[in-house]
């Protein structure tokens, strides 16, 4: 999948994967995450942390309409305030996507996949 | 002092907060970092709040025993980055005193450690140049040097030292705040707290100051004005368990039903020892003999809300009335318009220069407090109108302003003219034209922006050289778009120059607004220099009251 955009020149293909990369650095970043975790976790068992090549497992962009939406699967410290780290994620996500690519993101939804004791 | 106990860390804790209250607003101004949204001075603030309140209750000796409280409090009430990163620090803190009584300077430089290592444990790619590095720093250089001899106050000094000086490095290691000429918020609020703990340590706790911006409540959100009896508009802001006798334990919940029994309309809203009520009552005497019995007023103000409303009846000059609520009733008893306008100022003076240019609804807010977009949509939600502007009149607000359209995108019509500056929002008011066609406001609004330059003079908060100008801190400054122009202590010579650089040719007008400091005597001197040497350009000066900017320039 990817996001299509329309400059006066022509086209903009932004594929998932680049989406991806961009989106998992952000959060990363970002205090008390401690990794991204697959979204099939129940399938793959244990919520591993994921490489940075196979961070697309874990971000995914939507489309639905006109305006898009991430979701990101994430593994944070044990010992935070969860729903603050949560919502930060979700500001710096939304930021440095929309500064990165310029498209507008309706909804960044985080689903807490596990918690690491450190 | 050879050693803390835990009475000295609660009251190095409660002094901490206090400063950091103190300091929060200019916090609050620094934040670029990881998302431009001005809040991390609050975020904090509250964070330590919950910490200091759950200390504030506590006399155990045992420091532990303190600190862990502290740490808990902290946890629950985390808010924001800045404020999680804290709670994290004082959780580290925390456990490396598990066990002891009273600690000595070397475990004091140890307690410190220990929070650094578990605030950067819980991230995976640490950013330096943030409250992180300042810790690390300022914890490292203290374990280096400390040893036995050490005072604990010494050893504070000491770090806090280093701390300033890691902040300072901050803009060297994470380039936005080179970029915007600023130092770390997170890390400069940390120091607020640092400080406070080395002012407690010399027996003074620092107090709060009453003068930083007192959170206003957010009125009239949803208050119900349906069987609106018409008594007394009370309002007073209350210290909890002041004066000189004893007073009664202070129940927020059991004060509010109290409160509900006997008027309408009412807001509280509660702030630690302090709390601000409003509430419309016929018998305001028995609001506040029962208040009373908590502690003492700091304000109070009864107004006689019948007598405003006779007064409505017989002149009908709804425009007139002062009390906000009833003209807001009567607002909201309004046809449905075509269009409204929502503009974001500060100040009384812009606030009116903005309502007399048809906008129907002022944000409060600029450069030191940017609102959230939860603010515009509340704002646009009270509004009757088939099409709402927004004009967010600063560079950070026009993001939360587009937001507000996002969320509110399917149900409204909602355009944000994206207004940089209050001159430009100015400009675009002027050119609003209620008769057109959206569109063609639209195209006039936006076009309108580009037609006016914009200066403005504030000053510095600390030395720094930008464009290669050197500046002081507390120097004014003049900034022409976001070019520093000139740089001095004088505001009106300031001033002076910023004119001279701007006008042209090609001036025709020139708009002066004075805020907040500006004196009317001193300008009208200067401004009929400038007229007498522009003889073709027209001078108009406003009293906008605005903060934070002495003077703001638009020159069309």
């Amino acid at each position: 999948m990817v996001i299509e955009k329309k400059s006066k020149y022509g086209g903009i293909n932004i594929s998932l994967e680049a989406i991806a990369s961009v989106a998992g650095s952000a959060a990363l970043e970002c205090y008390g995450v401690v990794g991204l975790a697959s979204k099939n976790t129940l399938r793959e068992n244990i919520a591993d942390l994921l490489k940075e090549d196979a961070y697309h497992k874990g971000v995914f962009a939507k489309k639905d309409k006109d305006d898009y939406t991430i979701e990101l699967y994430i593994i944070v410290a044990y010992g935070v305030k969860i729903t603050e780290i949560v919502s930060e994620v979700q500001k710096r996500v939304k930021y440095v996507l929309e500064k990165t690519f310029d498209i507008k993101f309706r909804a960044v939804n985080v689903f807490v996949q596990g918690l690491k004791t450190l | 002092m050879k050693t803390i106990n835990g009475i000295d860390l609660k009251k190095m804790i409660i002094s901490g907060a206090n400063q950091l209250y103190n300091y929060y607003p200019e916090v609050d101004a620094l934040n670029v970092f990881p998302v431009p949204d001005g809040d991390t001075g609050m975020n904090m603030n509250l964070t330590m709040s919950s910490g200091a309140k759950e200390v504030a209750n506590r006399n155990d000796e045992d420091i532990y025993e303190i600190a862990r409280a502290f740490s808990k409090g902290l946890l629950m009430g985390a808010r924001g980055n800045s404020g999680v990163i804290t709670s994290q620090i004082f959780r580290g803190f925390a456990m490396a005193l598990e066990g002891k009584k009273v600690i000595n300077a070397v475990e004091f430089a140890e307690a410190w450690n220990m929070g650094k290592e578990i605030a950067y444990k819980a991230v995976m790619r640490p950013v330096e140049g943030t409250i992180l590095t300042v810790v690390r720093e300022a914890s490292a250089a203290l374990l280096d040097q400390v040893n036995e001899s050490w005072q604990v106050e010494g050893a504070l000094d000491f770090m806090l030292k280093e701390a300033r000086e890691s902040l300072k490095r901050t803009p060297d290691l994470l380039p936005i705040l080179k970029e915007v000429g600023v130092v770390d918020s997170g890390g400069a609020g940390l120091i607020r707290i640092m400080e406070g703990f080395v002012s407690a340590l010399y027996d003074k706790v620092i107090e709060k100051n009453q003068a930083t911006a007192f959170e206003e409540p957010r009125e009239m959100a949803g208050a119900s004005m349906e069987a609106e009896e018409f008594g007394y508009c009370t309002e007073f802001i209350l210290r909890i368990g002041a004066g000189e006798s004893e007073k009664k334990p202070f129940v927020e919940k059991r004060f509010n039903n109290v409160l509900n029994s006997h008027g309408n309309s009412i807001v509280m809203v509660r702030d630690d020892d302090i709390v601000k009520v409003h509430i419309h009552t016929l018998l305001p005497g028995n609001i506040l003999s029962y208040a009373q019995q908590f502690g003492e007023f700091v304000t109070l103000k009864i107004e006689n809300m019948s007598e405003q409303h006779s007064h409505l009846s017989d002149d009908n000059k709804l425009k007139d009335v002062k009390h906000s609520h009833q003209s807001l009733h009567n607002a909201a008893d309004e046809e449905e318009k075509e269009y409204a306008i929502v503009a974001v100022a500060a100040g009384a003076g812009l606030e009116k220069m903005f309502k007399e240019l048809r906008v129907d609804y002022i944000v409060s807010g600029g450069q030191t407090m940017n609102p959230a977009t939860e603010d515009f949509v509340t704002a646009i939600k009270k509004i009757k109108a088939k099409h709402v502007f927004i004009l967010p009149n600063n560079p950070n607000i026009v993001l939360a302003a587009n937001q507000a359209v996002a969320v509110l995108g399917e149900e409204r019509s909602v355009n944000v003219i994206p207004s940089k500056t209050i001159p430009q929002g100015l400009v675009a008011c002027m050119m609003f034209n209620p008769e057109a066609k959206l569109e063609e406001n639209l195209e006039e609004m936006n076009g309108a922006l580009s037609s006016v330059q914009s200066g403005a003079i504030t000053f510095s908060i600390k030395d720094t050289t930008i464009d290669g100008i050197a500046i002081k801190k507390d120097d004014y400054m003049a900034l022409s778009g976001k070019k520093i122009v000139a740089s001095n202590p004088d505001m009106y010579h300031t001033l002076d120059k910023l004119l001279t650089s701007m006008i042209d040719d090609m001036t025709s007008i020139v708009t002066i607004i004075y805020g907040e400091g500006a004196e009317a005597k001193k300008l009208d001197k200067l401004v009929k220099k400038f007229e007498n040497k522009f003889g073709d350009v027209e001078f108009d000066v406003r009293e906008g009251n605005q903060p934070v900017y002495a003077f703001l320039v638009g020159v069309e």
